[in-house]
């Protein structure tokens, strides 16, 4: 079943970036735009997902959504996939007193569940979006940090390691020149799975009124504002970014699920 | 009493054959050897007799109860419930346990042990208890010593042989090891591709070919090790070892796993530090510079090792080409079409087609994979080279080519070895003296031929004793 | 050598202590030290000139230097003494002590539904790989782990409130004018299963549903997934095959040789999955309107009112360590090799 559901969350992502990218010019209607008299439309051949409140078109606040969803995501897990790999590699191949203060402030961040973790920075650093970036990057470091190790730390003494030292390469070589590269698939994997779980979490923390605050679009935002007319028969308002907000992971943790299968089929679990 | 009969048996696996007509007998109080290569169909066979795969053809008959004994025996019992419970599973009470277990040679107070907290020969004992329990006329042993090391291979199958002799059991012992099968089995059917070639008696295959041990060719010292020790915490790896390589000779080490012998090869070459102890090669100290430095070591290039296990040992994103070239890159500063040259000479030497180059390692065989690191072991042009466990992953017919491969270099680039084993047969093929190591220390050493004759350490003995006579024999 | 279960326990107890230490040392950095300056955010309005700043720094004893201010933080906090909520007024450990239940049966209520259907489903996926059930499996194990929470739980009250109108108004815990049963558990079914009081019961098992499902739903997709991967690699494993040689009893062989197995890296994710459901709380708590500690968490942090903050994290750290310690016995007792002692 991975190989057309993979080629599907592919072009589904392929989708999500090409409208993260031009999304705000070809959206049908200014998603700024106020005018309370039509508020509360539902769909419509007009507004295809209705429009809110003060009468802005849902449809096009979704698409300019995907921008500012998938740049949080992506700059938190580029941030943590470097730092993460870099750090867990070095600890995994010299162990020593790097290796146990790292390991002591993995355990620290993990005693705590991480979206608390997320929650308690965003407040101690800031209510911003650039600090969303950075609270999501901190909670998924400790995944980069722990993964990088133990595979580094399983090779460490690997025959195609002792060749490279052999050969002349210096720690430094092997670590960067020679493990990391070959961790690159499977970090490639983890990054796939982590886009999703990243996007969740970020559009998690702006439904609670975190991070991205109105007017701006952004899919938790939506749905939180969406939220009181629920109760009032007016779904569309919530329903329709959250359905985005959904797409998009759900695109994601396939493609990841089939880049993984691809790599290491033996591995295949689902 | 026939115990069992097998006519024309096939099973298949999808659209491969695993089994093809295969038809055999096996009487009561008969050892019968089951001998073939991995994927000759032997433990497919197996499998058939116990009834745990279909066969699509061919019938078996026979009386009596069978039982399994399999390779692996730690894995192949449950890891989470203790033995005498496993035990009390298959008996129905737990009050024959510890009869049984003592039957197998375990203390009955072992009942209590998981089968992690034993050795792996216990545990096949315990699996051979397992099946004994059930009562069986015919006992199936497939490839029962695998991952054991020598002397306890020998106990494991004296011990099945012996409560089949009690018993009157019948026997079917599995194994590629044609020389050990010659040793035990009353006749033995060869397989081959799922095929039965034929089935033959111990008496009618040739005798062992008679090794030729070579002279120890006196040289000045290339190599001197004194007191050399690695300790892991209490754990004492290797313990005050001494030794001398001389120039262009090749020197064997033996020993069991654990022995200690891997952790001294990693100390002579540089890639960990020892605890105690000096090595100095070429009249300079290089155990002054610790491992993380040897890297950029003047003489990394002269002293090169060839990693155990090939396959493992190439870096799965490099090609053939590029393997080799990047030792020559860093240690020999070569580049364009010098490198190119030198590897192409390199490529030449250990006969590997130049269509290889480009090859990643998973495109390559065993053999090739062999090739490879021993050309990129001999890139920089080394004068002491570091053998581990050069053929251990490689298949009969393979191994010798690769020590004839070993040999010729030795004899054209004059270049010296240590060939770390744990088979003497591979150290007698190659060396003119031999070390024998046990629990980190060399307890015997002198010229091969010596060694062999006259041991002088009961623990060499005990390895000698246990290499089966005719291991030179392939089916 | 391995060690008795509860000398195990006892190992595993003492081990948490330091992790329970890095914690406190956490959130003293995280929520004292990060922000630019707490009583400045703090004193806002009309009053608050430098003065007042600066008074405030003394009352809080930001002047202090940082290890003194450490110590007097762990001091509080093993006295109980987690401050004053400046928007309920009352003490931290009161608030926090008196949601705690509601939060408690929500996510107990709803690890127990995960706990069963995913342990179920995973099972049946496992037995009968490339079935329906096994298809089924695979879909939910990838489905759910990309539910957010509160669309779920929006969609949830969309179509079982405002549509179908099953299910009671989704705010709190009870209907609007019923009085709760007397607090003896603080579980509003034990409690009012102990009064006698059946419309309350029937009131609090309507109010939980919604809630309770969109929480276990969540933890339905790994744990589902989980199971079936460790079953699949237990059933082809050497062990299992030496029992059917055996011709062990079919029970046997599947209770104590494929089960047991397959517990122990079940066992091992439950504490992360419980983890995920901490997290998820908050979430469904504001989409719920239950009155637990995500809630109370939750205005604290609109309101960037420190103290119940502060709480709120150590608490769920607490409990998170507890339910790791439970998961680290289980192991231990399930899997001898997690007991031995290096």
């Amino acid at each position: 079943m991975t190989r057309p559901l993979g080629i599907a969350a592919l072009l589904a992502i392929g989708l999500l970036i090409l409208l993260a990218l031009i999304g705000p010019a070809i959206v049908p209607h200014d998603p700024l735009a106020t005018r309370v008299a039509s508020g509360l439309q539902p769909p419509s051949a007009v507004h295809w997902f209705g429009t809110d409140q003060l009468g802005r078109d849902i449809f096009s606040r979704v698409v300019v959504a995907t921008r500012l969803d998938l740049a949080i995501a992506a700059s938190a897990v580029c941030l943590s996939l470097v730092t993460g790999a870099a750090i867990g590699a070095a600890c995994g191949y010299f162990g020593g007193v790097l290796d146990r203060w790292a390991g002591r402030v993995v355990d620290m961040l993990m005693a705590f569940p991480l979206f608390v973790v997320a929650m308690a920075l965003v407040v101690a650093l800031g209510n911003s979006v650039a600090n969303i970036v950075y609270a999501t990057a901190i909670i998924n470091l400790p995944f980069y940090i722990r993964f990088a190790r133990a595979e580094v730390a399983v090779r460490r003494d690997a025959g195609y390691v002792q060749a490279a030292r052999l050969g002349g390469a210096g720690p430094w070589r092997i670590v960067f020149g020679t493990l990391l590269p070959n961790l690159a698939p499977s970090l490639a994997v983890q990054m796939s799975l982590n886009l999703g779980w990243a996007i969740l979490n970020a559009a998690g923390l702006s439904f609670i009124g975190l991070g991205v605050r109105p007017p701006a679009a952004e899919w938790g935002v939506l749905t939180a504002e969406g939220a009181p007319f629920l109760i009032s028969g007016q779904w569309w308002v919530a329903v329709f970014p959250g359905l985005a907000l959904m797409g998009a992971v759900f695109a994601f943790n396939l493609a990841g699920d089939a880049l993984r299968d691809l790599l290491d089929p033996r591995r295949r679990t689902t | 009493m026939t115990l069992a009969e097998v006519s024309g048996l096939g099973v298949s696996f999808g659209r491969i054959r695993a089994v093809d007509d295969v038809s055999f007998t096996v009487a009561a109080g008969e050892m019968l050897g089951l001998v073939g290569a991995s994927g000759s169909g032997k433990s497919v066979t197996a499998l058939a007799l116990m009834g745990l795969v279909k066969p699509d053809r061919g019938t078996i008959t026979g009386q009596g109860r069978r039982a399994i004994v399999f390779q692996n025996a730690r894995r192949a019992l449950n890891p989470t419930r203790t033995i005498g419970r496993q035990l009390a599973d298959v008996l129905g009470s737990p009050v024959r346990v510890g009869d049984m277990l003592r039957r197998v040679g375990l203390s009955p107070d072992r009942a209590d042990a998981y089968p992690f907290e034993l050795s792996g020969g216990m545990c096949q004992r315990v699996m051979i208890a397992l099946a004994l329990a059930t009562d069986p006329a015919l006992l199936i042993a497939d490839e029962p010593t695998t991952g054991l090391d020598t002397t306890v291979q020998a106990t494991i199958l004296d011990l099945i042989a012996d409560l089949a002799r009690e018993r009157g059991m019948g026997t079917i012992l599995i194994t590629h090891d044609l020389a050990l099968a010659a040793q035990r089995c009353d006749r033995i059917a060869l397989l081959e591709g799922g095929r039965l070639v034929r089935i033959v008696l111990p008496g009618d295959l040739p005798p062992r070919p008679v090794a030729s041990p070579q002279a120890a060719a006196p040289g000045s010292t290339l190599l001197r090790v004194d007191g050399l020790a690695k300790h892991y915490g209490k754990l004492r790896a290797v313990d005050g070892v001494d030794l001398v390589v001389r120039e262009g000779e090749a020197l064997g080490l033996v020993g069991e796993s654990g022995c200690g012998k891997s952790t001294l090869a990693a100390m002579l070459a540089r890639l960990i530090d020892p605890t105690a102890g000096r090595i100095e090669f070429a009249g300079e100290d290089i155990a002054a510079v610790p491992a993380r430095r040897a890297a950029a070591a003047a003489w990394r290039g002269r002293l090169q090792m060839v990693v155990q296990d090939a396959g493992d040992s190439l870096d799965p994103r490099l090609t053939a080409a590029e393997a080799v070239a990047a030792p020559l890159r860093r240690l020999c500063r070569l580049s364009g079409a010098a490198l190119h040259a030198r590897v192409a000479e390199l490529f030449d030497r250990v006969h590997l087609p130049r269509a290889l180059h480009d090859r990643l390692p998973y495109q390559l065989s065993g053999g090739q994979q062999a090739r490879v690191g021993i050309a990129r072991a001999l890139a920089p042009g080394p004068g002491f080279v570091i053998l581990d466990e050069p053929t251990a992953a490689l298949d009969a017919a393979l191994q010798d080519a690769i020590m004839r491969l070993l040999d010729d270099l030795r004899r054209d680039l004059g270049v010296a070895y240590l060939l770390i084993s744990h088979d003497l047969d591979v150290i007698r093929q190659l060396c003119g003296r031999v070390m024998v190591m046990q629990a980190g220390r060399i307890v015997e050493a002198g010229p091969v031929a010596e060694v062999f004759a006259r041991p002088a350490h009961p623990h060499t003995a005990g390895l000698i004793a246990a290499i089966p006579q005719g291991r030179a024999l392939r089916p | 050598m391995r060690q008795s279960i509860p000398a195990f326990a006892a190992r595993r107890l003492l081990a948490i202590l330091p992790v329970l230490a890095g914690a406190v040392v956490f959130v003293f950095v995280v929520m004292r030290l990060l922000p630019a300056d707490p009583a400045a955010f703090l004193v806002t309005g009309p009053q608050g000139g430098p003065e007042q700043i600066a008074a405030l720094r003394a009352r809080l004893g930001l002047d202090r230097s940082i290890p003194e201010q450490l110590a007097r933080y762990v001091r509080d906090v093993l006295s109980g003494d987690l401050g004053r909520s400046l928007t309920t007024g009352e003490p931290v450990l009161a608030d926090l002590l008196q949601r705690l239940p509601a939060s408690l049966e929500l996510t107990i209520a709803a690890f127990a539904v995960a706990l069963a259907a995913g342990i179920a489903l995973g099972t049946a996926a496992a037995f009968r790989p490339g079935s329906a059930v096994d298809h089924a499996c695979r879909f939910i194990a990838t489905a759910g782990n990309s539910l957010p929470g509160f669309v779920v739980g929006l969609c949830l009250i969309y179509v079982f409130y405002v549509r179908l109108g099953w299910s009671p108004e989704p705010v709190g815990r009870l209907d609007g004018l019923m009085v709760p049963p007397p607090a003896v558990t603080g579980f509003l079914l034990a409690d009012s299963l102990l009064a006698g009081d059946g419309a309350a019961f029937r009131s609090a098992l309507g109010h939980l549903v919604l809630p309770a499902a969109t929480m276990a739903l969540f933890a339905l997709a790994p744990l589902a997934r989980i199971t079936r991967a460790a079953l699949i690699e237990v059933l082809a494993s050497d062990y299992v095959r030496t029992a059917r040689a055996l011709q062990l009893p079919t029970r046997l062989v599947v209770v104590h040789y494929a089960l047991h197995n397959a517990a122990v890296p079940i066992v091992t994710t439950l504490g992360l999955i419980f983890s995920y459901m901490l997290g998820a709380n908050v979430l469904v708590e504001k989409v719920f309107a239950w009155p637990g500690i995500g809630s109370y968490a939750l205005e604290a942090v609109l309101s960037a009112d420190y103290a119940p903050i502060q709480g709120y994290v150590l608490l769920v750290a607490l409990s998170f360590a507890a339910v790791n310690l439970l998961v680290d016995i289980l192991y231990g007792l399930l899997d001898p090799r997690a007991r031995i002692r290096p």
